[in-house]
């Protein structure tokens, strides 16, 4: 096609164009770190082998029980997939469901009016309060469990949808509604990515909550072999670096859940929180 | 390539009859926004709207495009009443209004998949218009990695996408440094000479008024009116020669005048 217009390049157009910075951490930030780290696993070590007892886990315990659980231990894995499995089908019934009701009452004020009490108040309430009143409904079993994480997830999630929605800005719904987007268009095409932030942040405090959830609801009910039941034996039967690789297994799904999944988005998608 | 230039052509808006604004008036509660607004664009003519601040020129925009319902009065486009937002009638934003999640290429696309044109279809349509407005390689770029000017470029070929007979700009170039608005205002009219449509110019450069309009009509007072109407004879194509002459200077002045006079008698929170 005949250009119409001479390149861009051309004037002042292009210098204000940014670059994609990559920020790399050069080894220095890590040195605050790395010095903590070392005083503690030696305060740590040392510690226990004055004053402590045999049973108690050292660091030195912990990492050469490291193998030994990972692949002599023949309750971990199957904790691992029960525990797991009940967190991630709560943690997906809870983003489905909390963001649905997030975003309507984000747009739709007669809905918030009526739901804002109970998402606020089902936030408030400590979780472990209700446990005892959902096994008596559901039973001492993975569905007690699982309610308990759907309890502590939806409100999180649902509130941070309902923050996203309610400050999406205007323009973006003027755009649309300008080029005749239909309501479809704009709940699936613009509140959704326009609140992707606050979901992320949603989903963060709703994964940490149903991890919580998780653990508790099987210390509580007791039965089972999910892996806050099986920590729970290691600790009581004094394997207590057995105890610690198994609940470092935790920290890393909950790491994951609350800070990988944002870097993998950051990274799929360069526009995030910039705009 | 060939082909899209002459399909742009072929759609030179043959049933399109301009727009025409009735005795428009709105109001916020009391306080009265305009009112007995008259006037009419051609299907291919460009009329502009300079005011003081507060005089709702950007009130009157959403009115002609049914983004904001008037009170009184009727706009009649294309011979049929704008009640709500439809395809023929585009507008460009002041702030560009990008979606800062879709690339230059999907945010170009936009008008046309929401107006239900298939994906494929509509990013090759919006490929042209990509480099109509001469943002070739930048396509898969996201707003954030794009300056002003080429960000206003993506909002226009938007607009453009659709087609519009009606194309409404707000303030299109206001949030832009002088030199890339001067360089735009070319732009535009060159894109406007191979593909002539009714535009609605709205803005604060009186220069730009002037340069871009067949008409300026100068609006403000107290309710805000249509206080003057300047033709603006000047012959087109238009380009950077037009503004050296006697006769752009001529026209400008006059503008000038009344905009200022009708300044002291404008409600406005601004001075």
């Amino acid at each position: 096609m005949a250009t119409v217009i001479q390149s861009p390049v051309i004037g002042e157009d292009t210098k204000t164009t940014p670059t994609v910075k990559k920020k790399r951490r050069s080894w220095k930030n890590s040195i605050a770190w790395l010095a903590t780290t070392l005083v503690i696993l030696i305060i740590w070590q040392i510690g226990v082998g004055l004053f402590g007892k045999d049973y108690m886990a050292t660091p030195i315990g912990v990492i050469t029980a490291v193998p030994d659980v990972l692949f002599n231990d023949p309750k971990l894995w199957p904790g691992v997939w029960e525990t797991f499995a009940v967190v991630f089908r709560g943690l997906i019934l809870s983003v489905v469901v909390g963001t649905a009701l997030g975003l309507i009452m984000g747009r739709v004020t007669f809905v918030a009016d009526a739901l804002a009490p109970y998402v606020n108040g089902f936030y408030a309430t400590p979780m472990i309060a209700v446990l005892p009143i959902i096994t008596l409904w559901l039973g001492f079993n993975t569905s007690a469990t699982f309610a308990l994480v759907v309890f502590a997830a939806i409100p999180p999630m649902a509130v941070a949808a309902w923050d996203g929605s309610r400050t999406i800005p205007v323009r973006y719904l003027e755009v649309a509604k300008s080029f005749g987007a239909r309501r479809r268009d704009v709940w699936v095409g613009i509140a959704i990515p326009a609140s992707l932030p606050y979901l992320l942040a949603g989903f963060r405090l709703a994964s940490g909550r149903a991890l919580s959830a998780v653990v508790i609801a099987e210390f509580l009910i007791g039965t089972g072999d999910g892996l806050g039941i099986h920590i729970m034996r290691l600790a009581q039967n004094f394997n207590h670096n057995e105890a610690i690789v198994a609940i470092m297994i935790l920290t890393l799904v909950g790491l994951f859940l609350a800070i990988g999944i944002e870097r993998i988005l950051r990274r799929r998608y360069p526009w995030f929180r910039k705009s | 390539m060939e082909r899209s230039v002459s399909e742009l052509e072929n759609a030179s808006h043959s049933t399109s009859r301009g727009i025409r604004v009735e005795n428009l008036a709105k109001y916020y509660g009391d306080h009265c926004v305009f009112k007995d607004i008259n006037f009419e664009i051609g299907p291919r003519e460009i009329v502009s709207v300079v005011g003081p601040s507060g005089c709702g020129k950007t009130t009157l925009l959403r009115c002609l495009n049914g983004l904001i319902q008037p009170d009184e009065g009727q706009v009649i486009a294309d011979g049929l009443q704008v009640s709500s937002p439809r395809p023929g009638i585009a507008i460009v934003f002041q702030d560009f209004g990008l979606f800062p999640w879709k690339t230059a290429l999907d945010n170009v696309a936009y008008g046309l998949v929401v107006q239900g044109m298939k994906k494929d279809k509509a990013r090759k349509i919006a490929s042209n218009y990509v480099n109509m407005v001469a943002l070739e390689g930048f396509e898969d770029r996201y707003p954030h990695q794009l300056s002003g000017g080429m960000q206003q470029r993506a909002g226009l070929a938007r607009a453009l996408a659709v087609e519009p007979s009606v194309l409404l700009m707000d303030e299109p170039f206001g949030a832009l440094d002088a030199q890339t608005r001067e360089l735009m205002q070319f732009e535009l009219l060159q894109i406007w000479d191979k593909n002539p449509m009714s535009m609605l110019f709205v803005t604060h450069g009186i220069d730009e008024a002037v340069l871009m309009g067949d008409r300026v009509i100068v609006l403000g007072g107290k309710p805000s009116g249509i206080y003057r109407e300047v033709d603006v004879p000047l012959p087109r194509p238009r380009d950077a020669s037009t503004v050296a002459s006697p006769e752009f200077q001529e026209l400008r002045s006059q503008v000038w005048d009344h905009v200022m006079t009708v300044r002291r008698n404008t409600s406005s929170d601004e001075n």
